[in-house]
């Protein structure tokens, strides 16, 4: 169903979640695509581009490859590039057009690993998904094609869904892994952001994976599947809430059992605070306001999609800038956590105090420095100055 | 001087990109664009426009795989209705844009237009197409765009003495000899779309006797202004070679003075003792410096390059995505004479590298900073401004204070808010 979008800016798409994820490592990853979807990569999801030297490029898609279906021009193009830049891997990335004209991107990776001897991913990604989507199926892919099960090594941990559109350029991932490292865990992998191959092939040895974003916990349930690594999906925002996800990190290492991280509020439904956001990291901001600051009705709103399994009674899915212009403009919130982008959503007369949190697929470099220092006591920090 | 470019995939640098088809629509006095498109499709330009204050004028309906496979030509019509609904002031002007994915699918545009027209009389339509799929065709979006934005001038009878500007997206710099010399053949106005404010006042443009189109995407809008109106038109693509910039002149003095008139010839000496002079102070204070020459500072950037080594400055690179018709002749002379001039292709695969950095040069152009790690940036942008014996002193005046301070590039890129 086709949705009108007036004043929001479209957000981050899969093939940049996709993308994200083959920043680090030493690839040729080639977005299946004219110029503008790249573009949309590496001028607006991809924080670390200025500088980097990350082999991610875009295939020149023309009309008449496109016709033709010339998969071949694509192949050509993708074994030149790997004689000049040795990669450890090859992708392909989809985009809208392949998606209409039915290529195959991972028959064509199937392909290019045969004629190269280079392991190579194809992503069927179509620009109609969003990034976490993307960020969840490469990491996935990678798992398959590089890690194979292992031996657990005791007292270490992977992070799960770590990517910059979630995280911009890192300060709070970074001083996350701080946190972990002093509550005595070492980290084996940061999967998908600060990695490299060696970490990524030996993230079946992780006693614990610790998914911080919903494509972490799609990651995470994977893992589990696959190689019996138990979980905990949650953030530690906030200083009381912050210790107890280390509690709750104790219980997964002593149990062997999932956890994810969830509000102690009694009171459900009607909230006086509305989260707009990404599912987990509004979920641990929720955890921090009940925890450290008593609040008791605070309602979690998706708007990259709601996974049941993450969710409290009362929460939304907010589909469209016509349900997140309505939620904010019900009269029900005293205040709302959303993008700063949403704050032109508020219609005249509407007294709910706004506080600003930058998300990267929402707003990506334009607001970066509203993104709040939320790991431990930071969030209180902040939200004691707001 | 490697006198080829490759076909590979392609580098995407951070000072990749230009002013994008958004900005360039938005031209159109009291116009809104609507995307329909899938939602990627439309990230890079509403942020690039956020950051130029221009969001409020763009809206998107975004399309699913369903939407696709079924057509979309129906949900446009009532999504206009809901649009309309919801703008304070209502357009005079909308501007439908479709992406990359619609050139195989064949909506019915021309169908399409007449619903709309119909349906919401007092506002003209446009179908455009942000799809660079196309870029190679004889209508890549750049084009396209001039073509539509110059389709919305009505014909009119009464034709006047004055010209239009087409193609380029800001003035030429109303200090250059430009102007006096248009008047000279009777000109007292150059139009350009940014001297107006309401789409009315816009309709002027109908009524020049002529256009005169600097930059090579506004020529097939030229050409269709010529069928529709009788308007004759002159291109003159900018350049900063005074032998060429002389030809130029004599050029349009026979394309633009009316027809049976033998108005006097203009003098250009102090324009070009002028640009001279500037020439020399330029070479005085930069010396020896190394020069690279990038295509996001101008159309041209072979022949920018040619006319600064026949001034005597050092060229050592020059930096393009390809060649472009009217340049080749520039290419093919620095590839004959020059070859120690290192030509570098910005969208190889290679250049994602990084190799062989210059940073004790001045780039005349973002993208060549970035890949050569210059110091000093001269700050031009696709000839923004630029025209004849003005804009070659311009750019000496800029090149001679262009390592007055080093450049804060990141900053420089991020403000100029590219799309590509």
């Amino acid at each position: 169903m086709a949705v009108l979008s007036v004043y929001l800016s479209p957000f981050a798409p899969d093939y940049s979640g996709v993308s994200t994820v083959m920043f680090d490592l030493n690839t040729v990853t080639a977005m299946h695509d004219a110029s503008g979807c790249t573009g949309n990569y590496t001028g607006y999801d991809e924080p670390r581009w200025y500088g980097s030297k990350s082999p991610i490029f875009c295939s020149g898609l023309r009309e008449i490859d496109a016709i033709l279906g010339d998969d071949e021009k694509l192949i050509r193009k993708m074994l030149q590039a790997a004689e000049d830049l040795k990669p450890d891997l090859m992708s392909l990335v989809g985009s809208p057009v392949p998606m209409v004209i039915g290529s195959d991107m991972q028959g064509i990776a199937e392909e290019l690993q045969a004629r190269s001897g280079i392991p190579s991913l194809g992503f069927d990604t179509t620009g109609t998904a969003y990034y976490d989507k993307g960020v969840a199926m490469a990491t996935i892919a990678l798992l398959k094609k590089f890690t194979k099960k292992q031996e657990m090594i005791s007292g270490t941990v992977n992070i799960l869904g770590a990517n910059p559109l979630d995280f911009g350029k890192g300060k709070n991932l970074e001083v996350l892994r701080n946190k972990i490292k002093e509550a005595g865990y070492g980290i084996t992998a940061c999967l998908s952001m600060g990695y490299n191959m060696d970490a990524l092939q030996k993230a079946s040895s992780a006693q614990v994976n610790l998914a911080v974003s919903r494509a972490g916990y799609l990651i995470a349930e994977y893992m589990y599947k696959t190689y019996g690594i138990p979980y905990l999906c949650g953030i530690p925002v906030g200083e009381k809430a912050g210790a107890g996800y280390f509690e709750l990190l104790e219980e997964v290492i002593r149990t062997g059992e999932n956890r994810i991280q969830r509000s102690t509020a009694e009171e459900k439904g009607e909230g006086e605070v509305l989260i707009i956001g990404e599912q987990v990291q509004s979920n641990a901001l929720r955890e921090a306001l009940v925890t450290d600051f008593g609040e008791t009705k605070v309602t979690v709103a998706c708007i990259f999609g709601k996974e049941a399994a993450l969710s409290s009674e009362g929460d939304l899915s907010l589909e469209s800038e016509r349900e997140i212009t309505n939620e904010i403009n019900s009269g029900k919130y005293r205040m709302i956590i959303a993008d700063p982008f949403m704050e032109q959503l508020m219609e005249e007369g509407n007294k709910s105090v706004f506080l600003k949190n930058a998300l990267y697929a929402v707003s990506s470099k334009v607001c970066g420095d509203e993104t709040p220092d939320m790991i431990g006591a930071d969030f209180n920090t902040w939200y004691k100055a707001k | 001087m490697a006198c080829s470019f490759h076909d590979t995939l392609h580098y995407s640098s951070p000072a990749n990109g230009g002013r994008g088809i958004v900005r360039t629509g938005m031209l159109v006095p009291e116009s809104v664009e609507l995307f329909v498109c899938p939602f990627a499709c439309g990230r890079h330009g509403a942020i690039s426009a956020v950051k130029q204050n221009l969001k409020q004028r763009l809206s998107y309906l975004y399309v699913n795989q369903a939407d696709i496979v079924n057509g979309y030509d129906d949900l446009i019509i009532p999504a206009v209705g809901e649009l309309l609904e919801t703008l304070q002031k209502k357009p005079k002007v909308v501007l439908i844009f479709v992406s990359c994915l619609d050139d195989l699918i064949g909506t019915d545009h021309e169908a399409l237009q007449e619903k709309l027209e119909e349906t919401y009389p007092g506002i003209a339509f446009r179908s455009c197409h942000m799809n660079p799929i196309s870029k190679g065709s004889k209508t890549p979006p750049g084009i396209s765009i001039q073509n539509n934005t110059f389709s919305l001038l009505n014909k009119r009878e009464d034709r006047d003495e004055n010209i239009n500007s087409l193609g380029n997206l800001i003035p030429v710099d109303e200090a250059s000899e430009l102007y006096p010399f248009l008047e000279t053949l009777g000109c007292a106005n150059l139009r350009h779309i940014t001297h107006y404010e309401t789409f009315e006042g816009y309709q002027d443009m109908a009524k020049s006797r002529a256009n005169l189109v600097i930059t090579p995407v506004a020529r097939q809008a030229a050409e269709q202004m010529k069928k529709k109106h009788g308007m004759s038109y002159c291109f003159v693509p900018v350049s900063y070679r005074i032998e060429q910039i002389e030809q130029d002149y004599e050029h349009m003095y026979e394309e633009l003075r009316k027809p049976g008139t033998n108005p006097g010839k203009m003098d250009f000496t102090i324009y070009k003792e002028d640009a001279l002079k500037k020439i020399e102070e330029a070479k005085s204070v930069i010396k020896d410096m190394p020069i690279i020459v990038d295509a996001s500072a101008t159309k041209c950037p072979f022949g920018l390059a040619r006319a600064l080594v026949e001034y005597g400055f050092h060229v050592v690179r020059v930096q393009a995505p390809e060649v472009i018709g009217i340049d080749k002749g520039n290419f093919e002379w620095l590839c004959e004479n020059h070859p120690e001039i290192e030509v570098v292709e910005s969208l190889h695969h290679k250049s994602v590298l990084r190799e062989n950095q210059i940073p004790d040069s001045i780039a005349i152009g973002v993208d060549g900073a970035y890949l050569a790690g210059s110091k000093y940036v001269m700050d031009l942008f696709d000839d923004e401004g630029m025209f004849g014996y003005h804009g070659v002193s311009c750019i000496m005046e800029k090149l001679a204070h262009a390592m007055d301070a080093e450049v804060e590039l990141e900053k420089m890129i991020h403000e100029y808010g590219l799309v590509v």
